[in-house]
């Protein structure tokens, strides 16, 4: 665990440090390296999300509908303790 | 004292708003039976919302810890954006140590905050700007604290309907991004398409399929921000 908390942090601390020494070389990033950078998150949390969240159950749909009516409410801006609490409950009972 | 008190008006939305996440992530850390001090170590030392929930989710899909940690590398590489604004902002008005202390607790709030905030970074209010980071960082540690301690008194059925929570949090992470550039929508679902075709048609492993999917994926935001421009 040690050692994995390690990389971890490495994984974070690199990309949060390394541009104070490229910051004096370089001008400009081209907007399309940034633009890529900044993408990847959403793409991964993507492939994290589905299909993962069919799993969540034996049931693939649970999972699902739970899923799409959090979305809704999360859009609504529902308080995300309340949100959470009902998809929990949702799982629960369904399950 | 003056700029702690300042930086504490400012950030003290974002304090509450990322209070319940962190507290979550307690939770559920201790729930999938990691112990106290591996937990409160990831929030300090890794401390990346989206990459700590992240991991949890892929060991307990079983994915490879080669896997896991390209993955979060991957999506960390955000951070060279915004510690590459910050550098230079920060220019030659800060030592060394300085500069690193404040980059090394950088976050996308903190950056927002700093970055969006009236009071451009000048010699004498390096203190704002850290604690902007400084506060999000403390807040981020109770927060887990509490939620490991009270993980420990979940009942194992509601323990596994926990399960659900950690999507939900994905969600929760996407969607602000999302409302505000719809490209993402793209980048989420293609990244979706791409990683069930390579496993299911192909037959790719899923640690590769996955690390393929969100490379492919996010490639397609640049032709997007092209033709966005194009347009307005």
């Amino acid at each position: 665990m040690f050692i994995i908390i390690i990389l971890l942090t490495l994984t974070t601390l690199i990309p949060r440090v390394i541009p104070l020494l490229l910051a004096s070389k370089i001008n400009k990033v081209p907007k399309s390296v940034d633009t890529f950078l900044l993408a990847i998150p959403y793409a991964a949390i993507g492939v994290l999300i589905f299909p993962n969240i069919l799993t969540v159950t034996q049931i693939w749909w649970h999972g699902a509908l739970v899923g799409i009516v959090a979305l809704c409410f999360i859009i609504y801006r529902v308080n995300i303790f309340l949100v959470l609490a009902i998809s929990v409950a949702m799982i629960y009972f369904l399950n | 004292m003056e700029q702690f008190k300042k930086a504490l008006k400012y950030v003290s939305p974002i304090m509450i708003a990322y209070f319940p996440v962190s507290m979550t992530f307690g939770v559920l850390s201790s729930k999938q039976g990691i112990d106290f001090l591996s937990t409160m170590s990831m929030s300090l030392f890794f401390y990346t919302g989206a990459g700590q929930f992240t991991y949890l989710n892929m060991i307990s899909i079983g994915a490879t810890l080669f896997t896991i940690i390209s993955t979060l590398f991957l999506m960390n590489l955000r951070m060279l954006v915004m510690s590459f604004t910050i550098s230079k902002q920060m220019k030659d008005l800060y030592t060394g140590w300085k500069k690193v202390l404040l980059l090394s607790i950088l976050t996308d709030e903190g950056y927002v905050l700093s970055s969006f905030s009236k009071e451009k970074m000048n010699k004498t209010n390096w203190s704002f700007h850290f604690y902007i980071s400084l506060l999000i960082y403390i807040s981020w540690a109770i927060g887990t604290l509490v939620g490991a301690v009270i993980g420990d008194f979940i009942p194992p059925r509601l323990g596994l309907a926990l399960n659900i929570v950690i999507y939900i949090m994905f969600i929760t992470m996407l969607l602000p991004g999302i409302q505000k550039q719809y490209k993402y929508i793209v980048v989420t679902l293609g990244a979706m398409i791409i990683n069930f075709v390579l496993i299911h048609l192909i037959g790719l492993s899923a640690g590769l399929a996955m690390i393929i999917a969100i490379v492919v994926a996010s490639l397609l935001a640049i032709p997007l921000k092209i033709t966005e421009e194009s347009e307005g």
